[in-house]
């Protein structure tokens, strides 16, 4: 098919022609070309079907505010749904498909929709319709709505490109490159600041580009590509072409899409979009405005557009939206459109001007008609007819109409401002409360006169150069038309008897927004949300207004005091792939490894994530075949002979100065300032309101010099707070510490051998025998011939054992050398579910007893609160609540009948009691199969626990299924007489 | 006693590669310690300082290269700073010399931390995808440095000359770390 629409001119490369396909059919068009200007050239009027009623819909606006023309973009995994043809770049072999119509799009099944159903699916018919009979909701109603709602359909494959994000830094930030936009950058780019020119567009110039005005003699086009050259050659200015600065944030911060390669046939591995921050220290927003139409019955056909639009197909696409086109505006600029179709010899068909005054330009050979209105349209799959309230028909294929124009003011309202009315303008322009270090200027300012915008982007950008101490610019504002620009307050047609579209892209009619206040709905807001108007992609940015003039004539209120809904980014629709960055699949968050990572590969360790820890949770051999054996048999070997286990994701801090142990005495329940110099101490860290926050080791190393120990999920936050205590509660005191975490690898190594292992490993000047290396002892040692480390003799599983650290860069040879050296006595590997089987059969505490509910009372640590010492939680932790005759205590469990399974999170009632809250005396907070007692065993936490020690309860757990009744026994199933760890 | 029996790997065992005419490479011969001071008074510390390493006490957000170019003493806040040594085992000496002072405490950290060298002309351009600092040259200066987050990673950014900065960050993620940084190498060459 030719380009049957394709006329002279336009900013286009006519010597680069582009194939691609639109619903299966071959066209051309050409590089410069934007989808829907080259599916107009090729003729094509109607290009989707409406979200509610499926009408015919053709392309309306030029630009990103475009409401119909949604398309499904690209094949396959790159497939997207619900883009603007309109700002759609082409390119060769673009393949686009129309989208929400059932059958083809020339016959739409669902439009009996529009034809039988209208009545009774208007605004909020979800309220009041598919109620009777209420079974039919789940099985008949709901499954057919949700069928035919929603906008375009997903690939449902993984998105193949790639995106990536950015920072930058700017003295000013420019939105908008248009001409106020353009002479901002220049002033500024001159004057020496740092800019940032950003523009959605691929062709900088804004209107420049779609209009015949000229400045300083040349045409605006040819001005606007000499500026972005003049910038371009400036080191200070970073031109973004294709960038739309789609929110913006406290502090001068904007988020910014840049879209790389989407004009591209393919991104070959580059990042598709790039999300910016962009940091400014001022911004100026040139950012346009944006045509308003005018309601009236059926408005909606395909060949029925923005007067501006118009223009911009004739003047930068060379494209011709009809043969006979007729205009309908209620101000001066929709003449514009008459005079360039005119001026091009092409045919007027009529201009309807909603005002009663004389004709603002003489268009020879045209039928002009003040003071009248549209009322109806007729032609279903393209204009033909339009009727106006005289009844006159006149002939047309297509219709420009003009609405007045709206500044675009959504990025000086993202941060909570409110724009005001300009009664004037009959339009809303920025507010009095813009987001700081915001500037606005250009027909976005309300200044919708060329020459008047150029003037005040001088003037603005000069206040913004010496506001940040440049120097201001020397530039001349350039001369240009100076056209003034008259309105009127008319948004729709009372006359008409059809119904006048609002919202094109959610379907909301003014009969809608009527219902909607009959209805008793008087907030805009509330309007909005029953109306469903302004809630589509399109962010109502041709609807709202109109809206609002509706909703404001109900309620009797001005528009003003009507106001407007709130403004919230994006500007305009993001890819979730765009947000999501670089952040999928195994780089979706940073992991961290342990020394012993790679030897734990080697061996073929399950890895369990441990918040970003890849720790080894089983070492499964040949021939194992569920996990429960591969753990059994490590926990067994353990005890029995020796096992090795990777610690280093145990926090370490390193705490020097001659103050360290008055500061641990403030952090810890239990007294440091007499733990001898190689001594370590179990220590337990309370909350401010006295609940339990964290436990673990601290070593002291010397006398100014501690180690302390955290659990794995503590170890960022215990630093945090130790350094809170340190510069805000003890500024004073000589104090210093640092993480280790990092710097250490450490290895427990556990089990009756564990001391004739390491006897191999560490060097030969050190006596680690019983009696010259007792438990809970630590000193600093050579390993492997003379490699620094430390050995602390502390132990986790209940066993004879220790823990060695070394500097991590000697992590993996350790453990190597550990397993070498152990051979002879059957060392085993164990992972994080054995270390957790053996520290619930020796009773000892964890995460999921340190919950954030329990107190040291509630975990048998009470003892541990030193009466002689204040500490962090001491005062809180002595309210009588938390003390009562019958509080909570930490236990063991076992099932009634052995081999029953316990579960973590049962609740224990008395047997026979209710299964309610108030009979509630506990929970079952760990539980685990113990290879020891060949039985499922668990720690809890039970009224009384100490005081019940045999008896029988009932652990109840309705939500799995699986209550049963457990004994309540002592935690401390194996060893409690602590003679192995002493051993 | 013999020979070690450990052979020691660095977090990224050495990596290095180019991306055009940048490279990027882990730096191994650098040995990291911090350093923190009791209350003392401030010229008493930036004596001591000078004392031993014989270069300036820096300001919070710069360092000091000392004049054999061995040693970078970096403030990472008010009262603690970074060393950087390739002095070799400078650290050792330093706390096995009796008349070190005792107001000063000494944590070894080469192991807790991965540095990176990431250089030449795209360098900035790179860090520009993960790094929210304004690193522009007029305002990022040689030997300025800067803790921030980086792909969700606490960092260290210096700026060691045009176009050469080193970063650092926690050995245990040197990985994910060495990851961000060459995507974002390769995204913009």
């Amino acid at each position: 098919m030719t380009q049957v629409d394709r006329i002279s001119g336009g900013l286009i490369n006519r010597k680069e022609t582009m194939n691609f396909s639109f619903n299966g059919k071959s066209l051309q068009g050409y590089k410069g070309d934007t989808l829907a200007s080259a599916l107009l050239a090729n003729g094509i009027r109607l290009v989707g079907r409406s979200f509610k009623y499926h009408r015919p819909r053709g392309i309306f606006t030029s630009g990103s505010e475009e409401p119909n023309a949604l398309v499904e973009l690209r094949k396959g995994a790159f497939k997207e749904p619900n883009t603007r043809a309109t700002v759609i770049e082409l390119f060769n072999r673009l393949d686009a498909v129309s989208q929400n119509h059932k059958g083809p799009l020339n016959f739409d099944l669902m439009a009996a929709t529009d034809l039988f159903l209208s009545p009774f699916v208007g605004a909020g018919f979800y309220y009041k319709t598919f109620m009777w009979p209420a079974a039919f909701w789940e099985k008949l109603y709901e499954p057919i709505i949700r069928k035919s709602a929603g906008l375009g359909s997903l690939a449902k494959l993984e998105d193949p490109d790639c995106y990536d994000k950015g920072f930058l830094h700017c003295d000013i930030l420019i939105v908008g490159a248009g001409p106020a936009g353009l002479l901002a950058a220049l002033a500024a780019g001159k004057s020496g600041a740092k800019v940032i020119l950003a523009d959605e567009d691929f062709l900088m110039g804004g209107r420049l580009n779609s209009e015949l005005f000229e400045i300083d003699e040349m045409l605006g086009s040819d001005w606007a590509l000499k500026a972005i050259q003049e910038l371009s050659s400036l080191k200070n200015v970073r031109i973004m072409n294709r960038t739309t600065i789609y929110g913006s944030y406290d502090h001068g911060i904007f988020g910014a899409l840049e879209r790389c390669t989407d004009h591209l046939e393919s991104s070959e591995g580059r990042p598709r979009q790039i999300l910016w921050k962009i940091y400014s220290k001022k911004s100026i927003l040139a950012a346009g405005a944006i045509e308003r139409p005018i309601a009236f019955g059926n408005n909606d056909r395909p060949g029925i557009m923005t007067a501006s639009s118009v223009r911009s197909y004739v003047n930068r696409w060379g494209v011709l939206p009809g043969r006979q086109t007729a205009i309908f505006t209620n101000n001066d600029d929709g003449w514009a459109t008459a005079k360039v179709l005119a001026d091009r010899g092409l045919e007027v068909a009529a201009v309807i001007d909603s005002r009663n005054c004389e004709p603002v330009e003489n268009i020879p050979g045209t039928l002009v008609i003040m003071g009248s209105k549209i009322v109806n349209t007729t032609g279903r799959k393209r204009i033909k007819r339009i009727i106006l309230s005289n009844g006159q028909s006149i002939t047309c294929d297509c219709l420009a109409v003009s609405g007045g124009w709206s500044p675009n003011v959504h990025l000086t309202c993202h941060q909570g401002g409110r724009p005001k009315w300009d009664s004037t303008l009959n339009a809303f322009t920025p507010g009095e409360n813009l987001p700081k270090n915001m500037v606005v200027s250009g027909s976005a300012n309300g200044s919708f006169n060329l020459q008047a915008a150029l003037r005040e982007s001088l003037k603005v950008a000069n206040i913004v150069l010496t506001d940040l101490d440049f120097k201001k610019s020397k530039i001349v504002v350039p001369s240009s038309s100076d056209d003034s620009y008259e309105s009127s307050a008319f948004w729709y047609v009372k006359e008409s008897k059809k119904r006048g579209w609002v919202d094109f892209q959610n379907d909301v009619t003014v009969k809608d927004i009527k219902q909607s206040f009959a209805e008793g709905f008087r907030s805009v807001e509330h309007m909005k949300r029953y109306t469903t108007m302004g809630m589509a992609t399109d962010q109502g940015k041709t609807s709202n207004i109109l809206g609002l003039a509706i909703m404001a004539e109900c309620t009797g209120k001005t528009i003003q005091d009507t106001g407007t809904t709130i403004f919230r980014p994006p500007y305009t629709p993001i890819p979730l792939g765009a947000l999501a960055g670089r952040s999928r699949g195994k780089d979706f968050r940073p992991y961290r490894l342990t020394p012993s990572h790679k030897w734990s590969e080697e061996q073929g360790a399950v890895f369990v994530e441990v918040g970003n820890w890849l720790r080894a949770q089983w070492f499964p051999k040949k021939g194992e075949k569920t996990w429960r054996e591969t753990v059994d048999r490590e926990v067994v070997s353990t005890r029995n002979s020796v096992g090795v286990c990777d610690v280093t994701t145990l926090g370490k801090i390193d705490i020097q100065g001659k103050d360290s142990a008055d500061f641990l005495n403030i952090v810890y329940t239990n007294a440091f300032g007499k733990l001898p110099v190689g001594k370590v101490r179990y220590g337990l860290m309370l909350r401010e309101d006295g609940i339990a926050y964290d436990d673990g080791t601290t070593a002291r190393i010397s006398k100014n010099h501690f180690i302390m120990t955290t659990t794995t999920a503590n170890a960022v936050l215990v630093f945090r707070r130790l350094e809170f205590v340190r510069q805000c509660l003890c500024p004073d005191m000589d104090v210093h510490i640092i993480s280790t975490t990092d710097a250490w690898a450490q290895f427990a190594v556990a089990g009756p051998n564990s001391r004739r292992l390491l006897e191999k490993v560490i060097d030969n000047e050190y006596d680690i025998s019983n009696e010259k290396f007792p438990f809970m002892g630590c000193r600093e040692i050579t390993v492997c011939n003379g490699i620094q480390a430390r050995l602390f003799r502390i132990s986790f599983s209940g066993e004879l054992a220790y823990e060695l650290a070394i500097p991590t860069r000697y992590g993996d040879g350790l453990i190597r050398q550990l397993m070498e050296a152990g051979k002879e006595f059957d060392v085993t590997p164990y992972g994080t579910e054995a270390l957790g089987v053996m520290r619930i059969e020796k009773g000892h505490a964890a995460g999921n007893e340190l919950n954030g509910q329990t107190t040291a009372l509630n975990l048998g640590l009470e003892k541990m609160i030193n009466q002689n010492k204040d500490c962090i939680g001491k005062i809180l932790a002595q309210r009588p609540e938390m003390n009562k005759e019958d509080e909570m205590r930490l236990v063991g469990f076992r099932p009634k009948n052995k081999g029953d399974k316990l579960v973590a999170g049962a609740h224990f009632l008395d047997k026979g009691a209710k299964e309610i809250i108030e009979n509630d005396l506990g929970w079952m907070s760990s539980v685990c199969f113990s290879p020891i007692l060949d039985d499922y065993i668990g720690l809890g936490f039970i009224k009384n626990g100490n005081q019940r020690m045999g008896d029988i309860v009932h652990a109840y757990d309705k939500m799995r299924h699986n209550s049963l009744d457990v004994k309540i026994c002592s935690p401390h199933f194996v060893d409690p007489e602590g003679d192995r760890v002493r051993g | 006693m013999g020979k070690n029996l450990l052979s020691p790997i660095s977090p990224l065992n050495g990596y290095s590669k180019s991306f055009g005419n940048n490279i990027l490479e882990e730096v191994v011969d650098y040995e990291i310690f911090s350093l923190a001071t009791s209350g003392e008074k401030e010229s008493l510390i930036e004596q001591n300082i000078k004392k031993l390493f014989k270069v300036d006490l820096p300001f919070v957000g710069k360092s000091n290269v000392s004049e054999n170019k061995k040693l970078r003493v970096m403030a990472v806040s008010l009262d603690q700073w970074f060393v950087l040594s390739n002095s070799g085992d400078l650290y050792s000496k330093l706390i096995s010399n009796a008349s070190f002072p005792d107001n000063i405490y000494v944590t070894m950290q080469t192991d807790a931390w991965v540095i990176l060298r990431v250089s030449g002309t795209s360098a900035l351009k790179a860090l520009e995808r993960i790094c929210p600092v304004n690193l522009d040259p007029k305002i990022f200066q040689k030997n300025d440095m800067v803790r921030t987050m980086m792909e969700h990673l606490g960092s260290i950014v210096i700026c060691e000359e045009k176009d050469s900065y080193l970063l650092l960050s926690a050995s245990s993620s040197a990985k994910s770390f060495l990851h961000s940084v060459e995507v974002s190498l390769k995204n913009v060459i």
